[in-house]
Formats: structure tokens, C-alpha cells, sequence
């Protein structure tokens, strides 16, 4: 378990790792954490000829707060953003899911981006930051540009990024004031099996008037669903069962070693449920939901 | 808590029995403790790769090391026929015509066997240059279920055997058929338990030395022994065994007994040291060590219980057959007889009938695991007093302490030959009800089912052989067999105190503990005996075979330690101890026994007189001549524990398999949800009667890690390997071990009926609590779900399956009959082992006939395929590719063969494909459908099966399925693009859409 021989590069400016990208394309790797390439290298699963190195970056490392979102350079590491005072503000749902990422020594060293660009099929912040329907920030040589979550995220380990692009930031959209939200996984040894992200708003009159559901674990990448048939209704048992039949037929399910399909087919549907009673019991005016 | 300070108590209280700070840690929290892997030893080592097996089944036709050897820094390559020919293969127990060498000779039997050594500068080098051995292999079927491997039908894995069960005995005790003829209920139950391996921190290492010039072998390792191992080592290699120096590594991390097959290793890099002709280091990472170091068996058991109306349990029927793997490596079939003795298990029951059998699969070869034989044994017995509990209508609980063998009975001499050798087994299970609050637990259990809930309370008990016998896997053999061969029976220990000129001491022990804590105990074992303190006692627990003072038995397994090794050191204590007396007899004036030892002195108390031990010691190194009569010079004494129980077995097949028994009692209650199928142990208590204690702090970390494997055995693990012989879980994101976070609180308690089988009354406890959590938790479950068919591991979703009354394991089965659309039959050929299956369509521009022309014109066809570098025709409808496959940034060449078959012009097809590559190999069949859609457009239908293996399945099973899918989304825009451009269709709108209605169709869950 030892990598195949790669050239090294350290940039210390993002311009560096740019041009890196444009010179060797699908033949670079960029090493964030480590904490998923690491292993990849080792066994070979991926040869890179150059390695780009980009913790040595300072102009990364930071959560900002934008006009409509928290930023997250691409050296913010996992348990930097899990204690943030950002992300705890704006961002709750990020902060609900983080503990689940990984391990505490691996979110350590870890980075959000890092997660987002490997795009494990199982991976939560993936599916934090399509339920968000937050952005990333990609840079190439030649050019810049943003692509939302749900355009993002492609197959299994396979996204929208070029092969020459560099992603920057992700940014996470602020929580308006009356957004709830919830997280909830089954998991195994800590590898999700069903991960289901939901974030609602319900207004005085307890309208539902924003739903976002997102699922991951299920199938080879983060999937949400349209929502818009459940707006403007008020959330009861019969709303929730009819988003979880909804979760159920719509989305597909694979079988793996861990589960079958028709597990995941069930626990998505069940978990939606209780993300949505728990978002509907944290908006004002509602009785909180015990299960 | 594991911690507790090191209380001074005077020399009053003895030292044994104090929970002492590990006089080990201090190194091993400091990362200062020195692993195999730590060692310089040699000037001018170099470094071993090995390459294994991507198959499971098949014959090796060519290797080819040329390019290997000639990449800069590479110093040579062993093969399979390179060590056939410098040495003999292992023998196993039975005498079974099953060569087994350390690496494949012409077949490759499992997916992870060694083919070949590369031994280079260092070990990326090395590894660089497996990539650069070509081999050809002939893949054979392969058959990874024992079942089917047991069939009489079944093919053949070694030629050279008639039938893949390789062992069938029957034994019978007392009058089985009256007890069941006798019984008012008889219960019976079927029980799978699955392949499990121990996980220990530090994987296997070896460095080995050959000398030329005299035949001479030095092997350092972390072979944990039994010692045994080394006369099989030095037979392998063909030398004398005092030619073959092993001697081990100072610290080792975990062995769980995983480490006994680190002796097959010691044989393959000794030879490779030979061929390299200098010294040769290997280090196993963890793929290897997760696909080929060694398992525990898998096993079913058909277990029947004759039971009398009130419960009493009259007689038992057992039929057990365990998987072994590919080869029957020594000692197996151990893991069948480890608890053969010891058929009745804590319950007084006399009429035996076992019928035993031993199966030869495609999976890697079985060895010790902590428990080794005890939790596949235990397991089913416990099910099926649970079972018998529940058809009898009887408490669990008053159903076990009807049937313990009672305190009046002990010793117990059971109807296999075992000896319970005491203890109180009713008060025991009792104990455990009160740590547990049994009463209480049951309310809440009964309050938590009337709300609905899912919730079940277990119990299981086992008994735990400690300090094995040589003899037990003789009961395997016939008496014929037995006659022919040496006997074998016993199983000692040795020790060597000396006593320094300064008046220092060192104890040398042969034992090679992996974290135990061997040396803190030790040293209040001498403390105690020669009325010092243990800090002035060093002690020596590695082995080197050169020193002379080790034998067959010697090493760190079977729980030994606390049974026979403290024993010996006792003894050897002892024999200093009447030196001293001697010694200071003479420099006192008095006699020997009126000598007392204690504070660092010898002295008379009555006349208030004394000298130190300190003078004594100088006084027998410096001054020898002038010592007593008969007392020689400087203190070094050797002694060794001969337990003289341990005989072979009696021609009834009645064994004593082990010196002293552990009696061990667990309860545990869980809470289902009935959703997501988790379960939550939510109260666990064990209560062992380890006998005298000799450091609790030490017990309780024992109990607390066997617990642990117990729990992830009981909950998460399975080695897993798909219908093609391919290893699933070639990794820890698969084979799911729980981390410490995942371990729930546990109440421990003891009773300390000490044993009279050894010095110290301390009964062996290092496997035990592994072997309870299966059982105990599955019996809870059991009783939450009102089941009696379940096995482990219990995952969420085999938990919710089995709530569901589904197959839980449908998720790894291949779906049987045949591929083929519903209004047109075509199945595919060779289905077997195939894993991934899916469907789709795609809308592509032109009539179904230009689409036909594009998908067999090979000039055309080798544009589209991602990545075709290469696509030739090497008979009609036979092709030979090169192809770049490229998934999620991981791309590999892989040379591939495709066949067309079932064609229909312009209307379906067959296609079939295998490639050999460097992350895996892989298969597809595939059927096409063209229907016109319109004028100018066809829809194209594809189902298809792929099988996938090697590497790339070990490590990365969960994707696969996405992988396949991606893969073929390539093939269709590429197809499709094609199809735009040579229709000249300049409307990009209609590719992006074709795109997107295959993304969308493709995305669809298969049936």
C-alpha cells in the first residue's frame, strides 16, 4: 500500500495551482486533507503524475460571511466549520450534519471542499449543500465560475468540475430567519446508509411556504426532490406521509453490500418523515413531535 | 475503570491480585515501544511487495517477471516454482493430499493468494514492480458457499481430493438415542455463524535473514506462537531446526490469535531472503491483511436439544460443518475440537451425539480468532436454549440454572472428556441477574412492548477452555489414524528467574504477549514470592528459539497465561527462593526454614536477625567457591509447569482439551426500531468466574476488549465474499468494525472460585467475553421479534429484513434465472456470480438500421467505446480491445475480449466482454434492443449483468453499480454524438436532450 511515484507541488498562491491545473489536467490531484486521496494513493486507486499540494495556501482558510452566504475557502477543515461561529448563525444545518462527517480525528484534518469535490455517494456535506441549494465557487486559468449544488454533483466520485477547475469556496446560503431544519442517518460504522437533509419555513398562519428535502446514501449521489406540490399546505401526518411516499417512488435505490435497495427505499421515506416533523416542531406555534 | 493507582498496601497484602499500573504503557503511550516494524536489524535490508490473486479459482498459465526485473532498484522475484522447489510443503493434521506451500504453485485457490515476491530497495519500488509481472490466468469456477462446496455434485477445489469435504467424524457419548426417545419436547435449530476476523492494530511483519554459507535462517516476526509453528517452519524449509533462529519482536499490537498465520509468511519471506541473497523485510498493509492473513471459520450447525416437560435438557445432537478455505492450514481443523471436550457446555447433560465436518471453499484459509472455536459452539447451543425456553414456556434464566452442572458436582468430568474444574455455576448466573437487575429489566422490557415497541432481553452462557492442550486436535483423527501417528498430550510452560550480581532480578518467560500486560503481572507474581517489590524485577518475554528455553507449547494463546505461564514463573520464584534460603541458612546460622523473605531480606524473625538478598546475590556470583554444600554458583533457576491432566484423547474420542475452565454469564436488553431495523444495546452485564484475580485492572481491560469483539461480531462484521469468489470487504469502509464511540457502557462482576489447576487459582479469561455477545445479543433480538431464525451480523438492514419477513441478505444474491426482455427470451450465458444489473434506454438519432451499421463498424465502434485505445477483429464477431477505463478519476488499461452473438439485423444483439486490468477484472453481458421511434430517431434498449473483481471490488463495492452505470452513460453520448455527426445533425439540442433522457431513464432503481 504505498502510492505510485508522483511530482509534488506546494503553491503558495492559487494562481500556482491554476496553472498546475491547466499544464496536467487529469493527471493532477489536489490534496486538500487527505483524509479519503491519502488512502486512494496508497492503493493506487488513482496515479496522479503530479500532486498539488494546497495547504500551503493562506489565502483560504477562512469562513466569511458574503451577502447571501457563508464562504468556505477550500482549506477550511471540517472541524474548523463545526466551530464556527458563522456556520453555528447562519448556516444550523451544516452544523447539525458535521458531526456526522467522518470521524473526530478525520474531520480535524479534513476539508469541506475536499468532501464536495470527492463526491462520495454517501458523503453528508454533499447533501448539506444540495439541500442548501448552495453554490461552488470554481476557478480555472481561464476562468471563473459558480455552479450551483444540484448541477454539481454528477455520479458516483464524478461532478461538474473540469478537469483544469479548482474549487475555490462553496458557499452556503444564509438561513432566513424562520428556516428549520433537520438531519437524520442510519449508518454503519459510520458509513451512511440513508441520509436525509430537510430544511423548511412555515409562516404565522403555519403555512408551509419553503421545503427543501435532500437524500444521500441511497443511490450513486446526493438527490432532492421537486417540493413544490407540498407549498402552501399545512404539515400534518398525511403532508408528511404523502413526501415520504413521494421520496419513496420517485428516487431511486441501490443495493450495495451494506443494504438493499428496498431498505433504503423504506428508511428514506421514514427519515423524511421525521425530519419533517421535527422541522414543523421547531416552527413557532407548533407542538413539538416526540417520537 | 480500567485505572487505578498503585496503592501501596505494605507487604502485608500480596502484590498479586492489586490492580497495578501496566509497567507496558508508559512505552506504548509514548509511541516509544518497539514494534517489529521499528527494528534496524540488518545492514543492507531490502524490501517485499507480494501480488495476489484477483481470481478465486484459477490456474496460473505464464508469469512473466521480466519487466518487474528489470525496473531500477529491484533485486529479484520468487514465484510459486521457485518455492516449490527450495521447499516442502506445510502438512496438515489430518494428513490430507492438500499441498499447501505459502504462495500459489500453479492454481490460485482465493482471491489474495500470493503469486509472487518482489524484493527491492524499498517497498515502492517493490510495488511498482508488481505492476509489472505479467501473469495469464485460466479462470476456473470457483465456489465461495459452503453449501454448494459440500454438495456431492460440487466441483472439485484440489485435484487431488475426490470431494471438497475434507473431514466427516461422528462421535457419540452416553446414549444419545434413549435421551431423545425420552424426551417430552425435542427443539432444534439452524444456525449460521459467519466468517469473522479479529482486526489487530499491527498487521503481520517478518524480516528474515539467510546466511549461505551455513544453511542458517534468522527470522524475526510477530508470530505469536503456539511454538509448534516453528518445527513446521523449519520443515518447510527444508533445514534443522536449530538452523532456524525465529525470534520476536519486543512489543506486539493485538494478535487475537490472527497472528498464528503469520507462520506462513515467516516460510514465504525466509525463502525470498534465500533467493535475494540478502535480508528481506516485509510488512503486510491492511488490504492484505483483510483478504489473506487468516479468518475464523465460518460454520452452520443443526443443534438438537431432548428436553424433559420441566425443562430438563436430556440429551444434545449437534451436526457442524465449518469452512476452512481453500487450504486446511494447521491447526485447523482445530476450531471444530477447541471446544470438543466440552460438548455439554456450563449444562449437565451426558448423552452426546456430534457429527462433524470440515469444507474446503474458495475463500482464504481459517485460523485462530480470539474465541477460536468458542463462539461457533456457543452460538448455536445458546440459541437453542433459548428456543427450548420459549417452546417450553420456561424463563431463560430458570431454564439455565436447571441445567448448570451443580457446585456438589464439581469437578465435573464431562461426557467428552473436559473437566469443569470448579466453581459455583448457579451462583454465578445468579450474580449476573443482580448486576444486571434482571427483574427490572424484564418490566421495562414488558412496559416498552405494550407501547409497541420493540424490545427483547438475552442470556448466554459459555465456557472458556484455558491453557489448551497439545492433544485436542487428535480427537479428529481415527483411532487407526492416531496409531500411526506420535502421540501428542500436555502443554507446558517454562520460566528462568535469575537474580543479578547487584541483587537485581530477571524473569524470562516464554510467552510473546500482544498488549496483555504479561510483564506487570509477572513481576507481582516474583514480587510476592521472594518478598520483594515487582519494580525490581525486570522481565523478559519475547522469544528467540536459539535461547533453548521455549517449547512446543510456548508462545501466547488459549488464554495460557494466567493458567500455565504464571504458573512456571511461580515455580521458578520458588526454586530462588529456597536458594536464598540456603544462602542465608549458612550466612545466619539457622536452618533453611525458619528463613523468611520479605523487604528485600531474608530473616529469622524469632531472633530478630536478618541479611539482605542484595548481599546474598553478590555473595553467589562473586564468591563461589566458598558457598554452601551443595548450593552452585549465581542465582539461575528454570522451572517448568507440567500439567499432567492434559492426556490424549481415549479411543471414544473423549479429550481433556484444556487445564482450567472459565465459567461466563451475559445479559443483555435491546431495543429495536422497527423502521430502521438499529439496535440499541441498551444494558449489557457479564459476570466471569475468572478464579483469584491477579490484577483486576487487567481483567477488566480484557473483558472490556473481548466485549467489544463480541458486540461488532454480534452486530456489524462478516468477511463477505460475492457469488464469483470475489472479496467485498477488502477494506474497514466495508468490513465494519465498531469504534469505540460504538461500544455501550457494560456492568462487570466476579466471583473468584479459584482453580486447583494451577499455583496461583487463576482461571484464563482472555477469549471468554468474545465468545458471549453474539449469542447473548442475539438471543435478545430473537425475543424482541418473537423470531427463531436469525442470524448474524445484525446490520440495520438485516434487522429490518427479518422484521419484514424479507431475505436479509437479498442485497448480496445474485438474481437468479435469466436476463432477457419481457416479450423476448435471451438469456445470458454464465450468469453466476454476477452482481450488477441494470437497464436503460436511450433515444438516438437515425433508423434502427444506421444506428445497427455504427454499433459494428469497428473503425466506428472503436471511436465511441470511452477510451478504446485498440479495437481489433480477430474472427467475425470476436474482437480484442485495449481500453482505457476511466471512472471517478480512477483509470486503468485493461485488455479486453468481446463477442456479438444472438444477432437480428437491425433489431437486438448480444454482447459480451472480459477484461484483465490493473485495479480488477471484469464482465459484462449485455442485450440490445433498436425499436424506430419515428422517421428519424430509434430507441435503443439495453439490459445487462456485470460481474466485477479484483481490487477494484474489495474496495469500492458500494460504487460499483454507480461506476458500471456511468460507464455506460459514456458509451451512449458517445454513441450518440457519433450517430449526430454522421447523420449531420447539427442540432446540438437534440444530443444534450438524448443526454439528459438517458440520465434520466439510467437514474431509475433497477426492478
Amino acid at each position: 500500500m504505498k502510492p505510485a511515484a508522483f511530482a509534488y507541488a506546494a503553491p503558495t498562491l492559487v494562481a500556482e495551482v491554476l496553472d498546475l491545473l491547466a499544464r496536467y489536467g487529469a493527471d493532477a490531484r489536489v490534496l486538500a486533507g487527505g483524509q479519503t486521496l491519502g488512502p486512494m494513493l496508497n492503493m493506487r486507486m488513482v496515479t496522479p503524475s503530479v500532486l498539488i499540494d494546497i495547504n500551503r495556501l493562506t489565502d483560504l482558510q477562512s469562513i466569511v460571511l458574503a451577502g447571501s452566504g457563508a464562504m468556505m475557502g477550500a482549506q477550511v477543515r471540517q472541524r474548523d466549520a463545526l466551530e464556527s461561529d458563522i456556520v453555528g448563525r447562519t448556516v444550523p444545518l451544516l452544523r447539525d450534519v458535521l458531526p456526522y462527517v467522518g470521524h473526530y480525528q478525520t474531520r480535524n484534518r479534513g476539508t469541506v471542499c475536499g468532501s464536495i469535490a470527492h463526491a462520495d455517494p454517501t458523503a453528508e456535506l454533499p447533501l448539506a449543500l444540495l439541500t442548501l441549494k448552495g453554490t461552488v465557487h470554481l476557478a480555472s486559468a481561464k476562468r471563473r465560475r459558480q455552479v450551483a449544488a444540484a448541477d454539481f454533483f454528477l455520479g458516483v466520485l464524478t461532478t461538474a468540475r473540469q478537469q483544469d477547475e479548482f474549487i475555490v469556496a462553496v458557499e452556503w446560503p444564509n438561513a432566513t430567519p424562520r428556516a428549520r431544519f433537520a438531519f437524520e442517518e442510519v449508518s454503519v460504522a459510520h458509513v451512511a446508509v440513508v441520509a436525509c437533509a430537510a430544511g423548511a419555513e412555515i409562516n404565522d398562519a403555519g403555512i408551509v411556504t419553503r421545503l427543501d428535502i435532500g437524500l444521500t446514501g441511497i443511490s450513486d449521489r446526493p438527490l432532492a426532490i421537486d417540493t413544490w406540490p407540498y407549498l402552501n399546505a399545512k404539515p400534518g401526518p398525511a403532508w408528511r406521509k404523502d413526501i415520504a411516499a413521494c421520496v419513496r417512488s420517485t428516487l431511486p435505490y441501490v443495493d450495495d453490500l451494506h443494504a438493499s435497495a428496498a431498505y433504503r427505499r423504506h428508511v428514506a421515506g421514514f427519515l423524511v418523515e421525521r425530519c419533517l416533523a421535527e422541522v414543523v416542531a421547531m416552527a413557532p406555534g407548533e407542538e413539538r413531535v416526540v417520537r | 475503570m480500567m485505572v487505578s493507582a498503585r496503592e501501596d498496601h505494605g507487604t502485608d497484602t500480596p502484590w498479586v491480585g492489586r490492580s497495578m499500573h501496566r509497567r507496558e504503557d508508559p512505552a506504548l503511550l509514548r509511541g516509544a515501544a518497539h514494534f517489529l516494524d521499528d527494528l534496524s536489524l540488518f545492514k543492507g535490508t531490502r524490501e517485499a511487495a507480494i501480488l495476489r490473486s484477483p481470481h478465486a479459482h484459477a490456474r496460473i498459465v505464464k508469469i512473466d517477471v521480466s519487466a518487474a526485473l528489470e525496473l531500477p532498484g529491484v533485486s529479484s522475484v520468487l514465484t510459486g516454482q521457485g518455492v516449490a522447489g527450495m521447499s516442502n510443503p506445510v502438512p496438515n493434521v489430518l494428513r490430507a493430499p492438500i499441498p499447501y506451500y505459502p504462495i500459489a504453485i500453479d492454481r490460485v485457490r482465493f482471491v489474495g493468494e500470493p503469486v509472487a515476491v518482489v524484493v527491492a530497495r524499498d517497498r515502492y519500488v517493490a510495488e511498482d514492480a508488481l505492476e509489472r509481472i505479467e501473469v495469464e490466468y485460466e479462470t476456473l469456477r470457483s465456489e465461495t458457499d459452503p453449501a454448494a462446496a459440500a454438495a456431492p455434485d460440487a466441483f472439485v477445489i484440489h485435484e487431488s481430493l475426490k470431494r471438497n469435504i475434507v473431514h466427516q467424524k461422528t462421535f457419540r457419548f452416553g446414549d444419545p438415542e434413549a435421551a431423545f426417545s425420552r424426551a417430552d419436547r425435542i427443539v432444534s435449530i439452524e444456525v449460521d455463524y459467519p466468517r469473522i476476523t479479529s482486526t489487530p492494530l499491527e498487521t503481520y511483519g517478518v524480516v528474515a535473514d539467510y546466511a549461505l554459507g551455513d544453511d542458517r535462517y534468522t527470522i524475526w516476526s510477530n508470530f505469536q506462537g503456539p511454538f509448534i509453528g516453528h518445527s513446521i517452519i523449519a520443515g518447510a524449509l527444508r533445514t534443522p531446526t536449530s538452523r532456524v533462529r525465529m525470534i520476536s519482536a519486543p512489543s506486539s499490537g493485538g494478535s487475537f490469535g490472527v497472528k498464528w498465520g503469520v507462520f506462513s509468511y515467516a516460510i514465504l519471506i525466509a525463502l525470498a531472503a534465500r533467493k535475494a541473497g540478502t535480508p528481506v523485510k516485509w510488512i503486510e498493509d491492511r488490504a492484505e491483511h483483510l483478504a489473506a492473513s487468516s479468518s475464523s471459520t465460518s460454520r452452520r450447525s443443526y443443534i438438537e436439544g431432548a428436553f424433559s416437560a420441566s425443562g430438563r435438557l436430556l440429551g444434545l445432537r449437534v451436526r457442524q460443518m465449518d469452512n476452512v478455505g481453500a487450504y486446511l492450514r494447521p491447526p485447523e481443523p482445530a476450531t471444530l475440537y477447541r471446544t470438543h471436550g466440552n460438548l455439554n457446555g456450563p449444562y449437565d447433560v451426558r448423552d452426546i451425539a456430534v457429527e462433524n465436518s470440515v469444507v474446503l471453499t474458495n475463500q482464504m484459509p481459517s485460523g485462530l480468532n480470539r474465541g477460536f472455536g468458542g463462539p461457533q459452539y456457543f452460538f448455536p447451543l445458546e440459541r437453542l436454549m433459548n428456543e427450548a425456553a420459549r417452546q417450553l414456556a420456561i424463563d431463560p434464566y430458570e431454564l439455565r440454572i436447571l441445567n448448570v452442572v451443580s457446585p456438589q458436582a464439581m469437578p465435573y468430568v464431562c461426557a467428552s472428556g473436559a473437566v469443569l474444574d470448579g466453581g459455583n455455576y448457579p451462583a454465578t448466573l445468579k450474580a449476573v441477574a443482580e448486576k444486571f437487575f434482571y427483574e427490572e429489566r424484564k418490566r421495562e422490557r414488558d412496559k416498552a412492548r405494550s407501547a409497541g415497541d420493540l424490545a427483547g432481553i438475552g442470556i448466554a452462557l459459555a465456557v472458556e477452555t484455558s491453557s489448551s492442550s497439545l492433544a485436542y486436535v487428535n480427537a479428529a483423527l481415527s483411532n487407526e489414524e492416531r496409531a500411526k501417528t506420535s502421540e501428542k498430550s500436555g502443554g507446558h510452560a517454562t520460566a528462568t528467574l535469575s537474580a543479578d550480581p547487584a541483587g537485581r532480578f530477571i524473569l524470562r518467560l516464554a510467552t510473546v504477549p500482544a498488549g496483555q500486560g504479561h510483564e506487570t503481572v509477572l513481576s507481582q507474581i516474583v514480587a510476592d514470592e521472594l518478598g520483594i517489590r515487582p519494580e525490581e524485577v525486570e522481565v523478559v518475554t519475547s522469544i528467540d528459539t536459539n535461547l533453548g528455553d521455549w517449547s512446543i507449547a510456548s508462545g501466547n494463546y488459549t488464554n495460557r497465561f494466567s493458567g500455565a505461564d504464571t504458573t512456571a514463573a511461580v515455580l521458578a520464584a520458588r526454586k530462588v527462593a529456597a536458594k536464598f534460603r540456603l544462602l542465608a541458612a549458612a550466612a545466619l546460622s539457622c536452618l533453611p526454614d525458619e528463613i523468611e523473605l520479605a523487604d528485600g531480606l531474608a530473616r529469622v524473625k524469632s531472633r530478630n536477625i536478618h541479611t539482605s538478598l542484595k548481599h546474598l546475590a553478590a555473595w553467589s556470583h562473586w564468591n563461589s567457591s566458598n558457598l554452601p554444600d551443595g548450593v552452585s554458583g549465581g542465582i539461575i533457576e528454570t522451572a517448568t509447569f507440567t500439567p499432567t491432566s492434559l492426556h490424549a484423547p481415549d479411543s471414544e474420542g473423549r479429550v481433556q482439551s484444556s487445564l482450567s475452565t472459565t465459567l461466563m454469564c451475559d445479559m443483555a436488553a435491546v431495543r429495536i426500531c422497527r423502521n430502521t431495523g438499529r439496535v440499541e444495546v441498551t444494558h449489557y452485564a457479564i459476570v466471569h468466574d475468572v478464579g483469584r484475580m491477579l490484577n483486576p485492572a487487567l481483567v477488566e481491560g480484557q473483558t472490556r476488549g473481548g466485549f467489544a469483539h463480541g458486540l461488532g461480531a454480534a452486530l456489524l462484521e462478516r468477511i463477505i465474499y460475492d457469488g464469483g469468489g470475489n472479496l467485498l470487504t477488502g477494506t474497514f469502509a466495508d468490513y465494519l468494525c465498531p469504534s469505540a464511540a460504538d461500544i455501550p457502557n457494560i456492568t462487570i462482576g466476579h466471583v473468584g472460585y479459584p482453580t486447583d489447576r494451577n499455583a496461583l487459582g487463576a482461571r484464563g479469561l482472555g477469549d471468554g467475553s468474545s465468545m458471549n455477545p453474539p449469542a447473548a445479543i442475539t438471543n435478545a433480538v430473537a425475543d424482541a421479534l418473537g423470531l427463531a431464525n436469525i442470524s448474524i451480523p445484525l446490520t440495520p438492514n438485516r434487522v429490518w429484513s427479518l422484521i419484514n419477513g424479507l431475505d436479509p441478505d437479498a442485497n448480496l444474491k445474485t438474481s437468479p434465472g435469466t436476463l432477457e426482455f419481457a416479450d423476448e427470451k435471451g438469456p445470458l450465458a454464465d450468469s453466476s456470480g454476477a452482481q450488477l444489473v441494470g437497464e436503460g434506454q436511450s433515444l438516438l438519432p437515425g433508423t434502427p438500421e444506421a444506428v445497427w451499421k455504427t454499433l459494428f463498424a469497428v473503425e466506428e465502434l472503436a471511436r465511441i467505446i470511452p477510451g478504446c485505445r485498440e479495437l481489433i477483429e480477430i474472427e467475425p464477431d470476436k474482437f480484442k480491445a485495449t481500453i482505457v477505463v476511466s471512472v471517478a478519476g480512477m483509470s486503468s488499461t485493461y485488455a479486453a475480449q468481446i463477442e456479438l452473438g444472438d444477432k437480428v439485423e437491425a433489431s437486438a444483439i448480444r454482447i459480451s466482454g472480459r477484461g484483465e486490468g490493473g485495479l480488477g477484472h471484469g464482465r459484462v453481458d449485455a442485450i440490445i434492443r433498436l425499436v424506430r421511434e419515428s422517421e428519424t430517431t430509434t430507441r435503443l434498449s439495453y439490459r445487462y449483468r456485470a460481474q466485477v473483481g479484483g481490487r477494484v471490488a474489495s474496495v469500492g463495492h458500494r460504487m460499483l453499480d454507480g461506476g458500471v452505470r456511468l460507464l455506460i452513460g459514456q458509451f451512449f453520448t458517445g454513441l450518440s454524438r457519433h450517430l449526430d455527426a454522421a447523420a449531420g445533425n447539427k442540432k446540438r439540442g437534440f444530443r444534450a436532450k438524448a443526454a439528459a433522457a438517458w440520465r434520466f431513464i439510467s437514474g431509475r432503481a433497477r426492478p
